[in-house]
């Protein structure tokens, strides 16, 4: 098998259905739980689609961009891309290390320094204490934090928090790198270091999974793209295509 | 369960950052530091003392050791159960995001009170040399009541967590129970005390078996009986396994039910 590795691709996705439970109020209560059991009714909660049968590839070297409007199902495939949801239908087989950039800084812990944030973040990431020491003070330098990286995280302005996020991400080398829009926190300087390591990465033969509103960045970036609309797949194609395909209106929440 | 434990394992090194995590960020608000653990039962010991000894004049030799060596394992039990049904909920973002074993985060809850009891014993060991109770050979079961009583706790929290997930009181629930429970396991008064008949009805307290086991030890200064050890070991062992089964069943739904 290991002879097919170079063509299968390392990202599968199949007939991918996702569907949660509205919960409309708060989480019920265990009074009311328990009161309801007693009394025989049951109730079932309405289930809603957020992804209804999407299959995509993506190959070895290819940076895929998803894109669509808010609703659609974009964040919701990065979440079954990076393993924290289990697709109700369908499979998702991925091949390798899996590194997601979503929600950077949400991980972070405020109250402890970015140093401290950098190893807790490696481990999650499920690297060794050894490895991460390696690996520290190049993360520390890509971020430009090496005089405030002893400074508890709550401290710092959401770009620096971005900017470790990630140095971070990136340096734990992933074969799979998901980002979300979490770059345009930067600034211009640092903007073009990230696009400039992921480029780098690509032609290292690694995949990228790219969600974005930045219609110029995914053009710019992205072989491929996808365009989503209420959980189906509406455009498959070219970057250049599909970009164009949803700015003249196609797959607009109200289309 | 075998498959839980061993993917746990391989991410130790988590473990223990998340523990030391717990320990630092208690801490490091507070001037006294860790010297607080060690002062804190200290305080409660003399209140309880105070109460007890003196006001209510409860005829308990060395009352102080008495109520200190049954109040750190319940101090133990009772902070990982309060705070441990919250861990998913409060490590919600970050089970968003990362793929990580999430029964991660209560074990690593319990293992840093697990720490904190380690540290509270050093003045409980001081109060018995200041009141004459020299540690006995006793102490030898010591490691196994630890280990036990953390199996127990470990697994009571598993299945809390996850019941906070779907069900947003559970925390107030579990706070009025266990104040019953305080007062139904024999913390501040002996178990001798009660009669025979009320003392069984007493014994189907699993809790029970785990903080007895340490006034013995270091207040009678006896080994505990080995069928109440046993006992210990099996409830541990039921509570470990039944804890994890409910996490798995109900793991992969979390993230519907947090928003």
């Amino acid at each position: 098998m290991k002879t097919a590795s170079a063509s299968v691709p390392p990202v599968r996705v199949r007939d991918v259905v996702m569907e949660f439970r509205l919960v409309r109020e708060s989480r019920l209560s265990l009074k009311e739980a328990l009161i309801r059991a007693l009394r025989g009714e049951r109730t079932r909660p309405e289930q809603f689609r957020a992804l209804d049968g999407i299959s995509f590839d993506v190959a070895h070297g290819e940076a895929l961009g998803i894109i669509g409007a808010n609703g659609s199902g974009k964040t919701t495939t990065l979440r079954l891309l990076a393993g924290v949801l289990r697709p109700t239908e369908g499979s998702i087989e991925i091949e390798g290390r899996v590194t997601t950039l979503i929600d950077l800084g949400a991980g972070f812990n405020p109250e402890l320094s970015g140093g401290e944030n950098v190893y807790l973040a490696g481990a999650l990431y499920g690297f060794s204490q050894a490895e991460m020491r390696g690996k520290f003070d190049r993360i520390v330098a890509f971020a430009g934090l090496e005089k405030f990286i002893d400074v508890p995280v709550k401290n710092y302005s959401s770009g620096m928090s971005a900017r470790l996020g990630f140095a971070l991400a990136t340096d734990v080398d992933p074969d799979v790198l998901i980002v979300d829009e979490v770059i345009g926190v930067g600034d211009a300087e640092f903007q073009a270091r990230c696009f400039d390591r992921m480029r780098r990465f690509r032609e290292s033969g690694k995949t990228i999974v790219f969600v974005s509103h930045d219609l110029a960045t995914v053009r710019s970036f992205c072989d491929r793209a996808i365009l989503l609309r209420h959980g189906r797949s509406i455009r498959e194609g070219s970057a250049e295509e599909v970009v164009a395909a949803y700015e003249s209106g196609l797959g607009r929440a109200d289309s | 369960m075998r498959n839980s434990l061993s993917e746990l394992w391989r991410y130790r090194d988590l473990a223990r950052l998340l523990v030391a995590k717990e320990l630092k960020l208690r801490y490091r608000r507070s001037v006294l530091g860790f010297a607080w653990t060690m002062l804190n039962p200290l305080l409660t010991m003399i209140i309880l003392s105070a109460v007890f000894a003196h006001v209510l004049r409860v005829q308990v030799e060395h009352f102080p050791v008495f109520v200190l060596s049954a109040l750190l394992p319940w101090n133990f039990f009772a902070q990982s159960v309060v705070g441990g049904s919250l861990t998913i909920v409060h490590n919600e973002s970050l089970l968003r995001n990362v793929r990580v074993p999430r029964a991660i985060f209560p074990v690593a809850l319990v293992t840093s009170h697990l720490v904190n009891l380690l540290l509270a014993l050093v003045p409980l060991l001081l109060v018995m040399m200041v009141l004459g109770v020299p540690p006995k050979p006793g102490l030898i079961a010591l490691p196994y009541c630890l280990l036990a009583l953390w199996t127990f706790t470990t697994g009571v929290v598993l299945v809390l967590s996850t019941w906070t997930v779907f069900f947003r009181d559970v925390a107030q629930i579990v706070e009025v129970f266990l104040t019953a429970l305080f007062y139904l396991t024999p913390v501040i008064y002996p178990l001798s005390m009660l009669p025979e008949r009320t003392r069984a009805v007493f014994r189907l307290n699993p809790v029970l078996y785990f903080v007895e086991p340490f006034r013995q030890m270091f207040y009678e200064g006896r080994i505990p009986a080995a069928t109440d050890l046993a006992i210990a070991g099996g409830l541990a062992i039921a509570s470990l396994a039944l804890g994890l089964a409910v996490f798995r069943r109900r793991e992969h739904l979390f993230l519907h039910y947090l928003s």
